[in-house]
């Protein structure tokens, strides 16, 4: 009774229109005024705390990081450098351009920036090569959201900090779930390019491909400090990100000098609000899994669900479609932190790895993220392309589909996810 | 009347605005800055990591106060566009009023909270400051969010009712790119 008025109410007062991150306290707060005598004094300390995480810290310092690249030239250099590689293919530009994407995913924390970063030149660039719009739009849409899958990540910060597990590891669970599906939507679209009649070109010598390189060495260098750093043991992930945030500051404003001085209030801004939005959500969510385990709800479900029999892969099948629900509606740093406390005990009842099950969520994150209503990278691509929503949705659709394809091998084959971290950190 | 609300209004909204940016910055140019010390000098400040939290958290939360103003905060919209436009008003003045009384609600528990901590006096572990002092940021911004809720609601009853949701809408999209970078001709984008 009390766990189903919990729900109800909160997504009542999301349908209504109240902001998602208020949804959770109020009805959390409700619903223990009404059940329980849980004393409120203790919210404000579960707040305190639940953002006094060091942890956390990173994902501001990463949103900084990914802006000050995306403001300069350091995209249209990495576009250079993929253009370089595959450009020759039949479907070359948008096929570079999901190659751009997967590269800037690597460097930037967050699927909206990386499809604007991208997206802003390669859609112009797609079209006037002789491609459908379809092509233009589908692909840097949806190549975008790979941002929150390979990392670093918000997202994997978010459920690593809910769920209790090292960032690392899922930073690293996230490396090769990210590269097939980024290999899987460019075989989408280089297919989809063959069969419209297009022929592969003379490809770019040997001195193109190394200029080109050149030319993005430093921005490309990110890569390896980022990555190389936290395997290498240098730095703690937020650690990873001051470097990163200092980096790419550096970078933008005295190497490749497109960053102005005066632009630097407005980047840190735009950052800050970003990082305020996803802390204010976390500082809400916080009163939300305070009285979930004060009540041992997630105990009582999980009990439930052992009782009902429901095996490991019928219970994957639910997280799926669940998430999927939810990912449609909310933007990904509510639902992690909405369902974590509820799924993750159960997962571990049934032998699921927590490392394995966040992956699954982040991909469930990314289809949310390209499909409407709240598609905050269909917004994006809207806002780029001047084109409607809905022909934005519509272009999208044959490489979400891929997507979700994606979706099913990884979510049931967990080696995809596990074999990388196992092989960094042993099990 | 009217000039000291639209005075006040700009006055919060700066503060709110700069503490973000302040946050900010201090807070990754302090992780930085240690990081560096730790590999240059082999010496690490030990109340850096604190700091750098309560950096942020205050840059964060003041920010969360100002985002109310700017429209950051993710609502789910997909009902109201269904709905009656006169309906939707209803419902709007309704949430933005349960968000105002909400966020009263835990400016009033974070201030107590803020209060006991005095009283007992309890200090931070690394910084050594009392520790009421970080805490201070759960009533002060969370007042200025409510503060923010409060104007929406007064806005909202102003406004026609067949403007309302699609002004929200639009914002919407508007602030999504243009915190991504792009500017946006709001007007031209068309919401699904």
């Amino acid at each position: 009774m009390m766990i189903a008025t919990l729900f109800i109410l909160l997504f009542a007062l999301m349908l209504i229109g109240v902001p998602v991150a208020v949804s959770l306290g109020a009805s959390t707060m409700v619903t223990a005024l009404m059940f329980t005598n849980m004393d409120l004094m203790g919210i404000p300390d579960s707040v305190f705390n639940g953002l006094d995480q060091y942890t956390l810290m990173a994902i501001p310092m990463f949103i900084l990081a990914g802006s000050f690249l995306s403001k300069g030239s350091a995209s249209s250099r990495i576009i250079e450098f993929a253009k370089s590689i595959v450009g020759h293919l039949p479907g070359g530009l948008p096929i570079a351009a999901i190659f751009a994407s997967v590269i800037f995913a690597a460097v930037s924390g967050s699927s909206p920036a990386t499809v604007v970063a991208i997206g802003s030149v390669m859609y112009g660039a797609i079209k006037e090569a002789g491609y459908p719009t379809k092509y233009a739009i589908g692909t840097i849409a949806t190549a975008g959201s790979l941002g929150i899958l390979i990392p670093p990540s918000i997202v994997f910060i978010v459920y690593g900090v809910t769920a209790d597990q090292s960032i690392g590891k899922l930073f690293m669970a996230g490396v090769v779930p990210g590269l097939l599906i980024g290999f899987m939507l460019m075989l989408v679209t280089y297919i989809g390019a063959v069969r419209l009649g297009f022929k592969k070109e003379k490809m770019a010598p040997f001195s193109v491909r190394m200029k080109a390189f050149k030319r993005a060495f430093w921005a490309l260098m990110l890569i390896i400090i980022v990555i190389g750093g936290i395997y290498g043991g240098l730095f703690t992930p937020t650690e990873a990100g001051a470097v990163s945030a200092f980096y790419a500051f550096f970078v933008s404003y005295f190497v490749y000098k497109d960053l102005k001085f005066k632009d630097l209030y407005r980047i840190i801004l735009d950052s800050a609000m970003t990082s305020s939005m996803i802390f204010f959500i976390i500082a809400n969510a916080m009163i939300f899994s305070h009285f979930l385990t004060l009540e041992s709800i997630p105990q009582h479900i999980t009990q439930m669900i052992v009782e009902a029999h429901v095996g490991p892969v019928m219970f994957l099948v639910i997280v799926n479609i669940l998430l999927f629900l939810m990912g449609q509606f909310m933007e990904p740093s509510s639902v992690v932190m909405i369902t974590v406390p509820l799924l993750l005990p159960i997962a571990k009842t049934l032998g699921i790895d927590p490392i394995h099950l966040g992956v699954i969520m982040v991909i469930n994150m990314e289809i949310g993220m390209i499909t409407p209503p709240v598609g905050l990278n269909l917004f994006v691509a809207s806002g780029i392309t001047g084109l409607s929503l809905k022909d934005v949705v519509v272009a999208s659709l044959p490489w979400a589909l891929t997507i979700l394809v994606g979706l099913l091998l990884i979510t049931y084959i967990p080696i995809i996810s596990l074999w990388l971290p196992n092989l960094m950190y042993g099990y | 009347m009217e000039k000291f609300f639209s005075a006040l209004d700009v006055g919060v909204a700066t503060l709110n605005r700069n503490l973000a940016v302040a946050g900010m910055f201090f807070g990754v140019t302090l992780a930085f800055v240690n990081v560096v010390l730790r590999y240059a000098f082999d010496e690490s400040l030990t109340w850096a990591g604190e700091l750098t939290n309560y950096m942020f958290m205050w840059g964060a939360l003041f920010g969360a106060a100002y985002g109310f103003k700017r429209g950051i905060h993710i609502q789910v919209t997909i009902l109201l566009a269904k709905l009656p436009a006169s309906l939707a008003k209803a419902l709007m003045i309704f949430a933005h009023t349960l968000s105002f009384i909400y966020l009263a609600v835990m400016a009033y528990l974070g201030y107590q909270s803020v209060m006991i901590l005095h009283d007992m006096q309890e200090m931070s572990v690394d910084l050594n400051i009392p520790m009421w002092i970080p805490e201070l940021v759960l009533p002060l911004a969370f007042a200025g969010a409510a503060y923010r809720a409060g104007e929406k609601v007064y806005e909202v009853i102003k406004e026609d009712a067949d403007k309302v949701l699609i002004n929200t809408e639009l914002e919407m999209i508007h602030d999504t790119s243009e915190r991504s970078g792009v500017d946006v001709d709001v007007e031209g984008g068309e919401p699904l």
